[in-house]
């Protein structure tokens, strides 16, 4: 019987622990998508209310360079932003026309070479649906990292105990179900299960032929 | 940014009267400047600021010779006189009357009166053809070019009609204007589209056939009685010169207007314009005058381009005057005159 | 049904649905500890921004009564923001002046966010009110996540059961099972042996030990009875025979099958991981050819597969044979691991395309020498309860690859997720090696499908009917949807990986949930013809919920729970009537040729379906190709229905009936 426990419970508890494992990850993974997803769409909000305003604009014939009130109106919207490292407005180039971080502008948006940053883009078409240029808002990935950290902590954490409880549990039962078993097929093979068919085949057996042979 | 002083120096300079000896050819002399014989018809404005910053951003030195009309033709064939004695490289004119007073008509019978050899670029004319300076913009054929700053009437009224719809929109123009007739040709055929009336008013004509500004306050009045909601400023040459009096007529009806061009909004006090900056249109005209001197470029084959650069302009004041303020979304996108 | 395996299962899924109830309430607990908070400073950015422009219109000098639009602002931001229930410009009495008016009582425990207007006098600030709605839907989405993941799991832990047992100890145990519940049944005819070592093994030796000699016994007894012509002994033994089954062998459920499942359903996984990204993955690989849309050139890789699949099956039969099953499998795992590694590096089009001819061609050979395997494995009697168990470990892999998958995609990207489809083809080949045994069988082979049979079969028209009307059109539908419409869509859309991912469980489910019910039914009203035209007519009218609606994530789902369920009622009936009908082909038609032929009508659909759905996206666009596709298989499935009318009664009802 400890033969069998140790060939068998490991593999419950490798089972149950590899499910535990994939269940942490895609719980994680769910809950960093929902994450995600929120401060995405705060970004494309912001986004969007600012390349409403371009698009407006140059369907006045306002050309995206010539759109001087884009520094005011970036400069207030990132005051509403935490986690903002900038807001830019491109042209169709890529070249950073407008932002909110006096540094950027005039520069070539390097966007490989931008990792610290949690992007979110919104491009803007005038009327005729050619591209106008883009808005850029850039979050700091730094801080987005450090709360996905904590939450895969978090999470991992709590799989921990329930992941033992259960290997623990699973484990038990696994092997009550097996020497449940085990101890019943012992008993009939060694023919103790007397009242059982089986037993009254053989007696049956036994009888005919010792009046077979008498 | 740093030259524009050191020209303005020299120009100083010249109007003080020490004049360079003259060259007959507009070729690059290596040490020497060009020289640019400048004439204004009302002082300088932000047109110049865009020429020079253009010119100076290109590497052209150049030494100006500035003459100014004191909103007037009067002196205007004493420039023509001066021009052919001091033989500049290139002559700068600002708007329609002082370009025709110095280049004159294309078709003209006479021309002895006018500069024919000298390449002239001018700046904010606002239509060369109805003018007559030219008689076709592609293909200039004659010692004049320049840049021309239109911004589209259907855009025009767009703008107008995010700010506050319009529903009946009147317009004061001057019939003889071939450029204001077709606009409002355009705007009739606008008023499918976009769903409103027009309210057309014309400008008396003298005895010459010229356009006077006699009774402005009625016609105003009259637009006003018909129940015009908006006042459309078209880019007029006479209109544009009648600002001070159509304008606070305007007012005075509680009629808004909306400027076609940035003196309008700026000096004449209408509510909102959309207009091409003149510092843009100064360094467009700049970008020819760099192809005639330093390329040697014909002004004949540069044809004349129209700006496409616009600004939205709200003037407050004017606002708080008539109690009619903005769509809170436009000051996203406009810019806004407080003082 | 009382087997060790089974109390195991659900041992197993008690003890993990327990843990993982308990640890998804902690997850949803922090959950919203991190996502409220975000929801909120969404909802302050909304405020801020209003303010600062409120704010700056005050500073020009526009007086307060005369902020023009700012109702229509900030009703804008209410209908863009599902998050966002009220937004108001306050004053310090709390008056409303502009937005839509404060909330009545009851909607007071709403969570408010409020913006102070700088530079204003008199306290006016913006105040947005968030939608208790959002955030509570917020958390049913993580719990809706959670409860796929709870199954997900699940189904993969019931599955590594089978790789962990072993076949060997799984054999025995369900071997010691299988004698004890037939001699608790008075059933002791002797059971085939079982070579399997340890402490169940010797157990099951043992219990046969005891039959073994009892037989032996009876055996001898008899003989001597039946020479002497005892009659009274003969009628004595007679009914120990009848009740006891002494002197039989018991037909054996397909233990040795078992062994199969573990690197079956571990391969199968690895493709089924690439079932959200591939579409978008090539697409976004695709160099523009010219002459074809770019929808077209996005369906060639997926074609190169399928084309490799169809074709190569038929020729790896004997392939497989030759080799060896098991040499087999780990062949076509290698190809596999080439084949999705080479995927994740593919610069190009051509490069994908030969990855995945190469992923087409593991992919059918691991298929062929598993569906071998379970046909060396089983006789007969046992081959239906076999070829079950090899399609459910192909269901449930298609159940949980694709939200893993598409999870996989959004966390490591495309290429990343490839490598691990590479891993999990690597791992399948090593269970193969580990759990298959390397001795095969030998068992006289049936004939093998004869080419010259298939214009014998097409000759019908019955037949002919069934495979090009039904069984083609329902797996072109089934790959133009599932594998290549739904997911650029899904894309096109904006939804994650994870999105499409779950969104391609639906057709699964249905099936692994509906099949065995439909099909009893079908057997039970012996209406298999019924059933097949109407599956065909449900599964392609599922496609018109797109011309009631909009297209958006929902109405995908349901019409992909509309074709999950009439593929669910149809697919079984459909088997099994070509059974029937293969029987009324002339005599030397066998049935392996029929069934070998319906596969071929079957993968070729399989490989036309991306073709036609790529060639009609380019130039309909989405719902048009749907809806023409999907009509086109309800026409298909009508125009069966009115040859079988027709047909009726002589070909296709009687013979189930009497079958």
């Amino acid at each position: 019987m400890i033969r069998l426990a140790i060939r068998t419970l490991p593999v419950f508890a490798v089972i149950i622990g590899f499910a535990m494992i994939l269940a942490a990850f895609l719980n994680f993974s769910g809950v960093r998508t929902a994450y995600l997803d929120l401060i995405r769409s705060r970004m494309a909000m912001t986004a969007g209310a600012i390349a409403t305003d371009i698009a407006k604009a140059s369907s006045l014939g306002i050309r995206l360079p010539e759109q001087t009130t884009l520094p005011d109106l970036l400069a207030r919207q990132s005051s509403a932003e935490p986690l903002l490292l900038s807001i830019d407005v491109e042209g169709s180039e890529g070249d950073i026309l407008f932002s909110s971080d006096p540094a950027r502008t005039g520069t070539l948006d390097d966007i490989a070479g931008d990792t610290g940053a949690f992007r979110h883009r919104q491009d803007v078409a005038n009327d005729f649906g050619a591209p106008v240029g883009a808005v850029v808002v850039r979050l700091d990935r730094a801080a987005i990292d450090a709360t996905i950290d904590k939450l895969r902590v978090d999470i991992l954490t709590a799989a921990v105990p329930a992941g033992l409880g259960a290997v623990v549990a699973g484990c038990l039962i696994a092997l009550l179900l097996l020497t449940r078993l085990h101890r019943i097929a012992r008993r009939a093979s060694d023919g103790r299960a007397g009242a059982e068919p089986l037993g009254s085949a053989e007696a049956e057996m036994a009888r005919l032929q010792t009046s077979e042979a008498a | 940014m740093l030259p524009r002083r050191t020209f303005l120096g020299g120009a100083a300079g010249l109007l003080a009267g020490a004049a360079v000896p003259a060259t007959a050819f507009a070729q690059a002399r290596g040490d020497r400047p060009f020289r640019i014989y400048r004439v204004t018809y009302r002082g300088r404005t932000e047109v110049e600021d865009g020429f020079d910053d253009y010119l100076a951003s290109n590497g052209v030195a150049v030494e100006f010779i500035e003459r100014d009309a004191e909103r007037s033709t009067a002196r205007l064939p004493e420039f023509v006189e001066e021009i052919r004695a001091l033989a500049p490289d290139l002559v700068y004119t600002w708007g329609t009357s002082v370009t025709l007073g110095v280049a004159g008509r294309y078709d003209a019978a006479d021309r002895s009166g006018y500069i024919t050899d000298t390449p002239v670029v001018f700046a904010l004319v606002a239509s060369p053809l109805a003018a007559g300076l030219v008689a076709d913009l592609a293909d200039p054929g004659r010692n004049l070019t320049g840049a021309v700053h239109v911004v589209p009437p259907e855009t025009q009224l767009r703008a107008m009609h995010s700010y506050r719809p319009i529903t009946r929109l009147g317009v004061l123009y001057t019939s003889t204007e071939q450029n204001s007739l077709s606009i409002v040709e355009d705007l009739r055929r606008l008023r499918q589209t976009m769903g409103f009336s027009l309210i057309e008013r014309q400008f008396r004509l003298d005895g010459d056939g010229r356009p006077s500004p006699d009774g402005i306050e009625e016609l105003i009045a009259e637009i006003g009685a018909e129940g015009a909601n908006w006042l459309y400023l078209l880019p007029d040459t006479f209109l544009g010169t009648q600002y001070d009096r159509v304008v606070p007529a305007a007012l005075a009806n509680r009629l808004p207007t909306f400027g076609a061009a940035e003196l309008a909004i700026r000096q004449g006090g209408a509510l909102v314009g959309l207009i091409s900056r003149y510092y843009s249109v100064g360094q467009l005209a700049a970008s020819k005058a760099v192809r005639i001197l330093r390329d040697g470029a014909s002004p004949a084959e540069l044809p004349i381009e129209t700006l496409k650069r616009f600004s939205l302009i709200i003037n407050l004041p004017v606002a708080k005057q008539l109690d009619l303020y903005p769509p809170i979304e436009m000051l996203n996108y406009a810019e806004v005159l407080t003082g | 049904m009382n087997s060790l395996r089974i109390h195991l299962s659900a041992a197993l899924l008690g003890v993990l649905v327990v843990a993982l109830l308990l640890f998804s309430f902690r997850t949803v607990d922090r959950a919203e500890a991190v996502l409220q908070p975000e929801i909120e400073r969404k909802a302050a950015a909304v405020a801020e921004s209003s303010a600062a422009l409120v704010g700056k219109a005050l500073a020009l000098g526009i007086p307060l009564d005369r902020l023009q639009g700012l109702g229509e602002h900030l009703q804008r931001i209410v209908a863009d923001n599902p998050d966002i229930a009220f937004i108001t410009l306050r004053n310090s009495a709390g008056a409303s002046l502009y937005g839509s008016p404060a909330p009545q009582a009851g909607a007071d425990d709403a969570a408010t966010v409020e913006a102070p207007v700088a530079g204003a006098p008199g306290g006016l600030s913006v105040v947005v009110w968030l939608d208790p709605d959002f955030a509570a839907e917020v958390v049913s989405t993580l719990w809706i996540d959670l409860v796929i993941v709870m199954f997900v799991t699940a189904m993969v832990a019931l599955e590594l059961v089978y790789v962990g047992f072993g076949a060997g100890l799984y054999a025995a145990i369900e071997g010691v099972e299988n004698r004890l519940r037939s001699m608790r049944r008075g059933d002791l005819r002797l059971h085939l042996p079982i070579d399997a070592g340890g402490e169940f093994g010797r157990l099951a030796r043992s219990l046969d030990g005891r039959l073994d000699r009892l037989h032996a016994a009876y055996a001898s007894l008899r003989q001597r009875v039946v020479e002497r012509g005892d009659k009274a002994a003969q009628q004595a033994l007679e009914m120990l025979h009848a009740r006891f089954g002494l002197g039989e062998r018991v037909i054996e459920a397909p233990g040795r099958v078992i062994a199969v499942r573990a690197p079956l359903f571990v391969f199968m996984l690895a493709e089924e991981l690439t079932r959200p990204f591939l579409p978008g993955y090539i697409k976004a690989l695709a160099q523009p050819v010219p002459g074809l849309s770019p929808e077209f050139v996005a369906s060639l890789p997926m074609v190169t597969f399928l084309v490799v699949v169809a074709a190569s099956q038929p020729l790896l039969g004997g392939t497989t044979e030759r080799l060896g099953r098991r040499r087999a499998l780990v062949l076509g795992a290698l190809l596999g691991v080439a084949g999705y590694v080479a995927s994740a590096f593919a610069g190009g089009l051509l490069g994908l395309s030969l990855a995945r001819a190469v992923s087409g061609l593991g992919f059918a050979m691991v298929f062929v020498a598993a569906q071998g395997f379970v046909i060396d494995s089983t006789n007969q009697r046992q081959r239906s309860s076999g070829m079950a168990m090899f399609i459910s470990a192909i269901l449930v892999a298609g159940l949980c690859g694709p939200p893993i998958g598409g999870i996989l995609a959004d966390r490591i990207g495309v290429p990343g997720a490839f490598v691990v489809a590479g891993g999990f083809a690597a791992v399948s080949l090593v269970l193969a090696c580990l759990c298959m045994p390397a001795a095969e069988p030998q068992r006289p082979r049936g004939p093998a499908i004869r080419w010259s049979d298939f214009g014998r079969i097409v000759a019908s028209p019955s037949m002919a009917a069934l495979l090009f009307l039904c069984a083609m059109p329902a797996k072109i539908i089934l790959v133009a949807f599932c594998f290549f419409l739904v997911p650029l869509e899904m894309q096109a859309l904006g939804a994650s990986q994870s999105t499409t991912g779950r969104m391609l469980m639906i057709y699964p489910i249905a099936m692994v949930l509906l099949v065995p019910t439909f099909a009893a039914l079908a057997d039970r009203w012996d209406m298999r013809a019924s059933f097949v035209a109407g599956g065909g007519v449900l599964a392609g009218s599922s496609a018109f919920v797109l011309a009631t609606a909009s297209t958006d994530i929902p109405v995908i789902g349901v019409m992909l729970l509309g074709l999950g369920l009439g593929q669910a009622i149809s697919i079984a009936a459909l088997s099994g009537l070509v059974g029937d009908l293969g029987r009324q082909l002339p005599a030397g038609v066998s049935e392996t040729s029929v069934y070998g032929i319906f596969r071929l009508v079957e993968r070729t659909g399989n490989a036309l379906g991306p073709l036609i759905a790529g060639g009609l996206l380019g130039v309909y666009g989405f719902s048009t190709t749907v809806m023409l596709i999907g009509g086109a298989t309800a026409l298909c499935a009508l125009t069966f229905a009115l040859t079988t009318i027709l047909a009726r009664p002589a070909n296709l009802e009687l013979p189930s009936a009497g079958s």
